[in-house]
């Protein structure tokens, strides 16, 4: 069944929140994340579109990014990590998710 | 469209992104080129010739078009409301223009058109020279504004010119002298347009 608009939203929604957290331990460069969020199936991205979603993020001041050079004359990689306004943003979007989890457990459980 | 290499495709993902500064869109395409060459030297380690793997990355990667696509939508405002609030303000000055050329036909000065014209003129170079921001849709309708000025209002009024003219049976003075201080002002504000799409195009 193809995915409808509610699905896009909600799996398009946690993938900026995991972005947010997995730079959030350490920089990360964006093939890296595509990389990390296709190993998990429920988190699968078309290469490429991780960009926007991370320029957007840069462009809100919540993740700060820098390039480095590689050795053995690889690419060079732009490395992306959480700034301090990040930091709180991705709590407040934690607790806005685990209060939501909550919520709508608490009522199916009611049922 | 297939690929066979990588600057093919970053030159069409280029060409897509036309309406985004050059700062910004070159900051995305260094990314962009940088994952593909990463991925490949990937699927080069294991023994694929550096054609196969060029063409593999490419195929899978998302398409130029979309990717685009997908960079506005993300990146700048898609609030119809205010989208077409800015788009009218921008193009205030195309509709002051037109304003100000009635005064050609009339063959004198017609001062409720040249107000509002005049008021009209004033509300763009306000947002012109103010307006931080500017997102692609915008950017578009500047380009077009400068094509407009060039390509409309100058034989539009030559066309007054030409109505006055044969209104009067001969070629109105007022309208002559006035049709000169028209394109000498059209000329001004092409090239205030021209100054200003360059800065904000590679700002």
């Amino acid at each position: 069944m193809d995915a409808d608009k509610w699905e896009l939203q909600l799996r398009k929604g946690i993938i900026e929140l995991v972005i947010m957290l997995l730079v959030s331990k350490k920089p990360l460069y964006g093939y890296q994340i595509t990389q990390t969020l296709n190993n998990i199936p429920q988190l699968q991205i078309s290469d490429g579109s991780i960009y926007p979603i991370l320029k957007r993020l840069e462009k809100n001041k919540w993740l700060y990014s820098f390039w480095e050079e590689t050795e053995r004359g690889g690419p060079r990689r732009k490395y992306y990590e959480l700034t301090n306004i990040g930091e709180e943003v991705l709590s407040e979007r934690f607790n806005i998710f685990n209060q939501s989890v909550e919520v709508v457990n608490s009522l199916k459980g009611d049922e | 469209m297939s690929y066979s290499n990588i600057n093919e495709y970053i030159s069409d993902l280029k060409k897509y992104l036309n309406n985004v500064s050059n700062k910004e869109k070159n900051s995305f395409l260094n990314e962009i080129e940088a994952h593909l060459i990463e991925k490949i030297n990937e699927l080069k380690k294991k023994n694929l010739s550096d054609d196969i793997a060029t063409r593999e990355v490419l195929a899978n990667f998302e398409n130029p078009e979309k990717l685009a696509q997908e960079y506005i939508n993300e990146n700048y405002d898609n609030d119809p409301f205010k989208n077409s609030t800015s788009i009218y303000l921008i193009n205030s000055g195309l509709v002051g223009l037109g304003f100000l050329a009635i005064s050609i036909v009339r063959g004198e000065f017609d001062w409720a058109s040249i107000t509002l014209g005049t008021l009209l003129i004033l509300t763009f170079l306000i947002v012109l020279f103010t307006k931080k921001i500017w997102n692609p849709i915008e950017i578009r309708t500047l380009s077009l504004n400068l094509k407009i000025f060039l390509f409309l209002h100058v034989p539009v009024s030559t066309l007054l010119f030409w109505i006055a003219a044969k209104m009067n049976n001969g070629i109105v003075m007022f309208s002559l002298y006035y049709i000169i201080i028209y394109w000498f002002v059209l000329s001004i504000f092409a090239l205030i347009v021209k100054i200003k799409l360059n800065k904000i195009k590679y700002e």
